[in-house]
């Protein structure tokens, strides 16, 4: 059984005159230990989706249509007790923003203790010695509990967050764009983290960002998102060598590689739209494309 | 106007030069030398015309205080800027003419707030125009062609800046460039804040300027693959100071620097199989800690044909450090070839 699986999941944002759909009949499944990569462009959707599966949507968003399984129960279901039960300890996130989320005047170690004793019967001493545990596993010194974030830098305050978040070994990590705001090497030593601990701990994984270089390295299957739909879903490899759907390769084309020959790309040209998106057809096993796709124009520049 | 803009253009003369240009924050003492911050130390860099150099680094390297001194906009501590032979810190020192503005111009990061959003396109540009005192009887039809050459269509004319998408903004502020036909544009990260599909398509306009107008641009960026995309040379700054350069592709294909070659193993690359290791990112952490602290550093050449340089401790041995990386291919990672 899949860990995750979203069907038809529609969401809209309701105003009194019209509403817009962030996201649009999305449907997906994500298995124990594999990397599931949403990308698209910022409006394309894809946090909206995450959001949704930890019924995080606030007014004006509404899900209006579609399923959300999780371990086959019914997330859209769930009351709120059982909500707060299941955020954190089966499905854990960590937000773009997240280094900037961690409490400015509280120590580290007293945040990870706070987290463990919200979900766990636990003493203090025992918490104390599990966030220096947790630290470690994100190869930050255990004496840095210590510490208060601005002691850190921008990249440790992000591996203590992830630290957080797998605190409690949930099921399912969603990652909303982790290294965004980060250096490339900073960004790469986060990955490899995020890697190793899932090897470790055997999560599954929604990755979203909208850098394809980053996803194709990261994920085993990726989803790309435009305009609330989902227009293309494969194997890494194969979106990275056998993209189908116009959009899909406009956004492959707008990432110039670090290796190989030096060619020239074309990215999208500005105003194209993708409207009435049809639903995917599946041309190969485990290749679903949505068919048609508007025909991309030529950059002119 | 100046006489710097009326000089005499000499086709081996770089566009711009910088000589030992050194900028320090908060210091103390007679202009500022005691203390602070160094954030630019001893820069010397020459950008031809018709040539774009993509000046790399992380962020706090320095990268975009070097563009700020450039255009001016930053008065450097001790250094030479010179256009046409001409050190502009000697000749305008209370800040830069209207012959250097028109000269070196500079398009921000943010094309979102770097156009006023009370005024239509047209009227941007042709205030711009008029302010150069190139303005005239046709300055419409000289705005359209201005908003046609940065490939858009003349309609956006009598748009407002909030009714057009970042892109878009971007092309119009690269357009408000033009309008003053300047010899070198500093480009401060101009695509960082767009959406990823239409990022090329600014890159793309940029070189074709260098193509078309013979326009030298300084690309600042942090993003390595782009610099690899568009420049013709690659200069790597660490800790504000320039620590390699040459050639964009040889530059990349060997990186001598341990500081590059960190870099360098930790863009994203789905041709490469599996990621360098933490091991090896420690042990180029310890070469750079080791190159930035020696006593005496010196720039050595490590492939004059590509124009390729490092800045090395007096007492290293380039070509031996160079060596692991020179055995790899174009394609491969230097970081996979460390011993």
């Amino acid at each position: 059984m899949s860990v995750l699986e979203v069907q038809d999941l529609t969401v809209e944002y309701v105003s009194d005159e019209r509403s817009v759909r962030g996201a649009d009949r999305v449907s997906f499944s994500i298995e124990q230990g594999e990397i599931l990569g949403l990308a698209g462009e910022s409006g394309c959707g894809k946090s909206t989706c995450a959001n949704a599966i930890m019924r995080l949507l606030k007014e004006p968003a509404r899900i209006t249509g579609g399923s959300i399984r999780f371990d086959g129960h019914d997330v859209l279901d769930m009351d709120a007790a059982r909500l707060r039960q299941w955020r954190w300890r089966e499905v854990a996130m960590v937000f773009q923003s997240a280094m900037s989320s961690l409490n400015p005047v509280m120590r580290i170690g007293d945040q990870l203790v706070d987290t463990l004793r919200a979900h766990e019967r636990i003493s203090r001493a025992d918490a104390w010695r599990r966030a220096g545990e947790l630290l470690a596993m994100v190869r930050i010194d255990a004496d840095r509990l210590r510490a208060y974030p601005h002691q850190l830098s921008g990249g440790q305050r992000q591996r203590v967050v992830i630290a957080m978040a797998c605190a409690l070994r949930p099921r399912l990590l969603i990652l909303d764009e982790p290294t965004t705001a980060l250096d490339v090497v900073v960004q790469q030593e986060i990955l490899q983290q995020i890697r190793e601990l899932q090897r470790e701990l055997d999560f599954a994984v929604l990755f979203i960002t909208h850098d394809m270089s980053l996803m194709l390295e990261l994920s085993d299957r990726i989803g790309i998102m435009v305009a609330g739909r989902i227009v293309e879903l494969a194997p890494a490899a194969t979106i990275r060598d056998d993209a189908r759907h116009p959009y899909t390769r406009a956004l492959m084309g707008a990432f110039p590689p670090i290796s190989g020959p030096r060619t020239r790309l074309s990215g999208l040209a500005e105003g194209v739209r993708f409207t009435d998106v049809p639903d995917l057809v599946e041309v190969a096993p485990g290749h679903l494309v949505a068919p048609g796709g508007a025909p991309i124009q030529e950059e002119a520049a | 106007m100046s006489a710097i803009a009326d000089a005499p253009v000499d086709a081996q003369t770089p566009a711009l030069r910088i000589r030992g240009l050194s900028k320090r924050f908060g210091g103390s003492g007679l202009l500022g030398r005691r203390g602070g911050v160094e954030a630019l130390r001893d820069v010397d860099l020459a950008i031809g015309r018709g040539e774009i150099v993509a000046l790399v680094g992380e962020s706090g390297s320095g990268k975009s205080t070097l563009a700020r001194c450039v255009a001016r906009l930053e008065q450097p501590t001790t250094g030479a800027i010179e256009l046409d032979g001409v050190d502009v810190l000697r000749t305008e020192r209370r800040g830069a003419s209207r012959g250097y503005r028109r000269r070196v111009q500079m398009v921000f990061q943010d094309p979102f707030g770097s156009l006023n959003p009370a005024h239509r396109v047209e009227a941007v540009l042709e205030r711009v125009l008029r302010l150069h005192g190139t303005g005239g009887d046709d300055v419409h039809e000289r705005c359209a062609t201005l908003v046609e050459s940065v490939g858009l269509d003349r309609a956006v004319l009598s748009a407002f800046p909030h009714e057009l998408s970042g892109g878009q903004r971007q092309r119009i502020a690269i357009a408000r460039v033009l309008a003053v036909e300047p010899d070198v544009i500093l480009a401060d990260e101009p695509t960082s804040m767009l959406d990823v599909s239409v990022r090329i398509g600014v890159l793309n306009l940029l070189s074709r300027l260098r193509d078309e107008r013979g326009i030298a641009v300084l690309y600042v960026t942090h993003d390595l693959a782009s610099a690899r995309y568009l420049a013709d040379r690659i200069v790597v700054m660490h800790r504000g100071r320039l620590v390699e350069g040459g050639e964009s592709m040889a530059l990349l294909a060997q990186p001598a620097h341990p500081y590059t070659r960190l870099l360098v193993g930790a863009v994203p690359d789905p041709a490469r199989a599996g990621a360098p290791d933490g091991d090896a990112r420690e042990r180029l952490r310890g070469e750079i800690a080791a190159w930035t602290s020696a006593p005496d550093l010196e720039r050595r050449t490590v492939d004059a044909e590509h124009d390729h340089w490092v800045l090395a401790p007096a007492d290293h041995d380039t070509h031996a450090a160079a060596s692991p990386a020179a055995s790899a291919s174009s394609t491969g990672s230097p970081l996979e070839e460390q011993p």
